[in-house]
């Protein structure tokens, strides 16, 4: 027999505890069929000046396009929810199970997090 | 269940409750029922060594275990036998708060071998999904697809003329545009002709049922030699969700036809909606 290779960490707890909240500098915009394009400004970097700038375009703003369910995702991020309060109020609105609301909702998040329209805070006491 | 194998000869499952992991099952075929004795004494060791505190030994039913204290985190450890399948299996259970003995209990009185159910199938049940395949291809699981509100599993024989597909889709309202009817005639594999469609309506579900047929190519066309698929698919009005079903084989193998198809996988306690 083997012995077990399951986790005895907290698993996902901290990642359900954390709550996201949008960037205060995001500008919405509704599009047809439910999408949301979310905008947010970038910082120049210190080295976009002439002449690097004059051969690589800055684009001082970065674009996320959601769909319908991912627009929905985003109206849920209202920074008080926590991560799992989002995914069960997904799973409850989609007749999914927490797993599988989970997986699409962290997805969802994890792609706006990169985009940085999306920051994460994590509960004081929490390691 | 977050974690699978797809091999009948060892593998293993682990399940979890929203937090973390719970249950782990690993199964491996052995040429002969083990010696426990030894078995859980050799164990006992190695998880000490692991650094399982004070394991104490365990007995529910044929059932033979080990339980102690892991990163501060109760462990139950079992060992069982299936004589049947020649199967040597390991249940690990995780207690985070308090051990549940009844459900432990509940849990091992679950594990055992299924008989084989009438028409020769066997009784599979995975993600929410119940499907009788056929003898034999259920041991031969090629593929398992696991999406958010997307499972998608494929049986197929070594010999390659029979196939089964059985798949189950949530999120509908988002994606299904036009009729069950018309996702069932896309949902057909790649070069089949469908030659009928039909539809019923069985205990308020709309079943769509249909059949194609794939030609050979080459001498094998010559010999008239092609590949039969019935279909059959339906949205369950309890969870909205849709199921398919899909039979691929020889025609001499095709011992079924669409509704037969539709009556190998169950939703919403409904036992197959083609019967």
């Amino acid at each position: 027999m083997s012995t077990t290779g399951m986790t005895t960490s907290s698993g996902w707890r901290q990642m359900l505890t954390a709550v996201p909240t949008p960037n205060v500098s995001a500008h919405i915009t509704h599009g047809l069929s439910g999408q949301v394009t979310v905008t947010v400004k970038k910082t120049r970097p210190g080295f976009m000046v002439p002449p690097l700038s004059w051969i690589v375009p800055f684009n001082a703003e970065r674009c996320v396009t959601l769909d319908a369910l991912g627009a929905e995702v985003w109206g849920r991020c209202d920074g008080k929810r926590s991560v799992e309060a989002i995914v069960d109020d997904f799973a409850a609105a989609h007749r999914l199970t927490f797993h599988e609301s989970r997986v699409a909702v962290t997805g969802y998040l994890k792609k706006l997090i990169e985009r940085g329209v999306l920051a994460i805070l994590l509960p004081e006491n929490d390691e | 269940m977050l974690q699978f194998s797809r091999g009948m000869d060892s593998g293993r499952c682990a399940f979890a409750d929203r937090y973390q992991f719970r249950c782990e099952l690993n199964w491996r075929t052995v040429p002969g029922p083990p010696d426990f004795d030894r078995m859980m004494s050799d164990y006992s060791t190695k998880l000490s060594e692991k650094g399982v505190e004070a394991p104490k030994a365990l007995r529910l039913g044929s059932w033979r275990g080990v339980e102690g204290v892991r990163d501060g985190l109760l462990t139950s450890h079992y060992g069982g036998y299936l004589p049947g399948e020649h199967c040597l299996l390991e249940l690990v259970l995780l207690w985070p708060d308090r051990k549940q003995a009844e459900l432990e209990r509940r849990i091992i009185s679950s594990i055992r071998e299924e008989p084989v159910m009438q028409g020769g199938l066997r009784h599979w049940q995975a993600f929410g999904m119940e499907a009788g395949v056929h003898t034999d291809v259920a041991p031969f699981l090629e593929s398992c697809t696991v999406n958010p509100a997307h499972v998608d599993m494929i049986f197929r024989n070594r010999s390659k003329q029979r196939e089964e597909h059985f798949a189950r889709r949530g999120l509908v309202k988002q994606w299904l545009e036009g009729s069950v009817g018309d996702w069932l005639h896309w949902w057909l594999p790649k070069d089949f002709e469908m030659e009928s469609q039909t539809s019923d309506t069985i205990d308020g579900h709309r079943l769509f049922m249909t059949t194609g047929t794939r030609w050979s190519w080459g001498i094998r066309r010559f010999f008239r030699q092609r590949l039969r698929c019935h279909a059959a698919a339906w949205i369950c009005p309890q969870d909205e969700r849709l199921y398919s079903v899909g039979l691929i084989s020889h025609p001499s193998l095709a011992l079924t036809d669409a509704r037969a198809a539709a009556a190998m996988l169950s939703c919403c306690g409904q036992k197959g909606l083609g019967v």
